[in-house]
């Protein structure tokens, strides 16, 4: 029955190593640039380019300079970051729980910091200072990323880990409800409705420069643990024979995802799906070893949110759609053609 | 490089699942380790290799504190082979076999000249070279097994402990991963293979420790460990003797017959 395989499965072996996947980073890498790029010369605003580039490379304060620098390139930025990481996070977070359907969302980071933006909103921080809001929602990707390590450090498995971001997810779920339940004003409520959607506009060089060290510090952590995800494709017993302290692991996945998530909630709100479907992308393409897929998943999440944000600017709807719901109309059909493919296949 | 568990004992919660067990792991010798299920075997390997931190006793390597050996070294000179299902993603066979390459190799190096020509002995050795380019959800269950033996031996450690890797072989393959397992002892390497097929552990190990209950209950050379008495005790079963190319050679053959109680109830 299961002897002569299918010829798509037996192709020939490539070449050890990566050589697809250093194609697939090329050419991401190339498609993110351009899409930069063109989320800059998209906009709502008509703005001669050529002339608000030299204008700000000369130091003058124009106002095509200004639409530039404090509206196009920080909204560009951030789109290019809040997808690298989610991507890069749905695919470290697959790999170590070894399970597809993982994403970035599963650990119940992004909901803590959803939770503490919306306790700014709700305190009447956000009005009065800008950068309360991301703040806000780092505090609270922090407090759920010290629980989740205090778990992680003693010991618990990936069973107890999961297990705890169900809950985590529940209860600033329940708490952000709550929030919204006692509103003072239903412009409040509706506020805080549309900031969870998740959108990149209005966003300033400062969310940029908030998000940007936690995101590579946090980025750096998690491209630490390839290899580890690699052997523990094998079960974690002979992962930890081959060297890797799965602890150690543990850590560096759960404060990496806190920091690059939890900084990309907090400036964008929440974005769904990306973290999903990324990984499930590039897996054709370099194969399924984790350790491959770590890189181009998040360069391909930077280009899916990216092209995601060109699309509401494009689109004729005003007020622009809301970027968390354009991902998860496109996600969401995908994942149940991903589940159909797989029952299919079996 | 000699490996030494003395007095181990390993508790899960208040059970001991293995109590004052003594071992010695010798160079160039194929060892056998057989018992009933929840006898201790895959925990005395997990303690063996250094996974398991006994509750009591300890494991020297050399002489050495096993626990205190970096994890990296350690992983270079034990290689395990363990029973745990796959994470389910399409690697190939050859990048699954690469993955015992990995303590051999520098952080976010690539593979090296000698990296790939151990993959291609130890995929040469299990007869594996043609599923090289064949994903693991194309495998058959015997496939896989001698895919995640060719793993562990891509390691080329200085000591094997291999759990249960003939379990999903048919016969032939069963046959040829022991003669593979004894011409590894042969060539220096230390062995500890759990077996369930007692034929076949009597024909290959050189040596066989037998654990009942988390004790050792019998060692020795295949004659002296696995005697009538013995697997009548350990395992409840008689077995048929005789002589084959001038080898002694044992088959379970029938539940011993008990005078108390009916066979499944007895041992628990």
């Amino acid at each position: 029955m299961n002897a002569p395989a299918s010829p798509i499965r037996t192709r020939e072996a490539r070449p050890l190593g990566t050589a697809g996947g250093r194609w697939l980073v090329a050419t991401l890498s190339g498609l993110v640039a351009a899409l930069i790029l063109g989320s800059i010369a998209v906009g709502y605003a008509t703005v001669d380019l050529p002339a608000a580039f030299a204008d700000l490379v000369a130091g003058r304060t124009s106002l095509p300079a200004l639409v530039l620098w404090e509206l196009r390139i920080p909204r560009a930025l951030l789109g290019g970051l809040v997808g690298f990481s989610l991507g890069l996070t749905g695919a470290v977070l697959q790999g170590y729980l070894r399970n597809p359907l993982a994403d970035p969302g599963v650990l119940g980071i992004s909901s803590a910091a959803a939770l503490g933006a919306v306790a700014t909103f709700y305190g009447g921080l956000a009005a009065s200072l800008s950068l309360a809001l991301p703040l806000g929602g780092i505090a609270g990707a922090a407090v759920a990323a010290f629980a989740l390590n205090l778990l992680a450090a003693r010991g618990s498995g990936t069973l107890g880990l999961i297990l705890a971001g169900v809950g985590l997810s529940s209860l600033a779920g329940a708490l952000t409800a709550l929030a919204l339940n006692l509103s003072p004003n239903p412009y409040a409520a509706l506020e805080i409705v549309f900031w969870l959607m998740g959108s990149l506009a209005d966003r300033s060089m400062d969310h940029v420069v908030l998000c940007l060290p936690l995101m590579a510090l946090g980025w750096g952590l998690m491209l630490s643990t390839g290899r580890a995800l690699d052997a523990l494709v094998l079960g974690e017993d002979t992962a930890t024979s081959l060297g890797f302290g799965l602890v150690s692991v543990r850590l560096r996945i759960v404060t990496g995802a806190a920091l690059a998530v939890g900084s990309g909630v907090a400036v964008s709100g929440a974005i769904g799906f990306v973290g999903l479907v990324v990984p499930h992308l590039v897996r054709p393409v370099v194969g399924g070893r984790p350790g491959a897929g770590l890189l181009p998943s998040g360069l391909a999440g930077a280009a899916l949110v990216l092209g995601a944000d060109i699309l509401v600017r494009l689109l004729p709807t005003r007020p622009e759609l809301k970027l968390g719901v354009v991902t998860a109309l496109v996600g969401a059909p995908f994942l149940v053609g991903l589940l159909w493919h797989d029952r299919t296949r079996r | 490089m000699r490996i030494v568990g003395q007095t181990l004992t390993v508790r899960y919660g208040s059970r001991k699942v293995l109590d004052r067990v003594g071992l010695a792991i010798e160079p160039g010798e194929l060892l056998g380790l057989v018992g009933p299920n929840g006898a201790g075997k895959t925990t005395l390997l997990r303690a063996l290799a250094g996974l398991t931190p006994p509750d009591a006793g300890r494991v020297l390597a050399d002489g050495h504190d096993l626990a205190a050996m970096p994890a990296e070294t350690r992983a270079r000179r034990v290689a395990c082979l363990f029973q745990a299902p796959m994470a389910g993603w399409p690697l190939l066979a050859e990048e699954i076999v690469a993955l015992g390459r990995l303590p051999h190799r520098h952080p976010f190096g690539r593979l090296a000249q000698a990296d790939h020509a151990a993959i291609e002995r130890a995929m040469g050795a299990t007869d594996t070279l043609h599923l090289r380019g064949r994903r693991d959800t194309a495998l058959s269950a015997g496939e896989r097994m001698r895919v995640l033996l060719a793993r562990a031996l891509a390691v080329e450690a200085e000591i094997l402990l291999a759990d249960e890797p003939i379990a999903a072989l048919d016969p032939g393959q069963a046959l040829d991963a022991m003669a593979l397992l004894r011409r590894l002892a042969r060539g220096g390497t230390g062995v500890v293979v759990v077996l369930h097929d007692l034929t076949l552990a009597a024909r290959f190990c050189d040596r066989i420790v037998v654990l009942d209950r988390g004790c050792v209950a019998a060692e020795g050379a295949p004659a002296v460990a696995l005697t009538d008495a013995v697997l009548r005790d350990v395992f409840d079963i008689e077995v048929v003797r005789g002589h084959a190319d001038g080898d002694a050679y044992l088959v379970p053959w029938v539940r011993s017959p008990l005078p108390h109680a009916p066979p499944m109830e007895r041992r628990r």
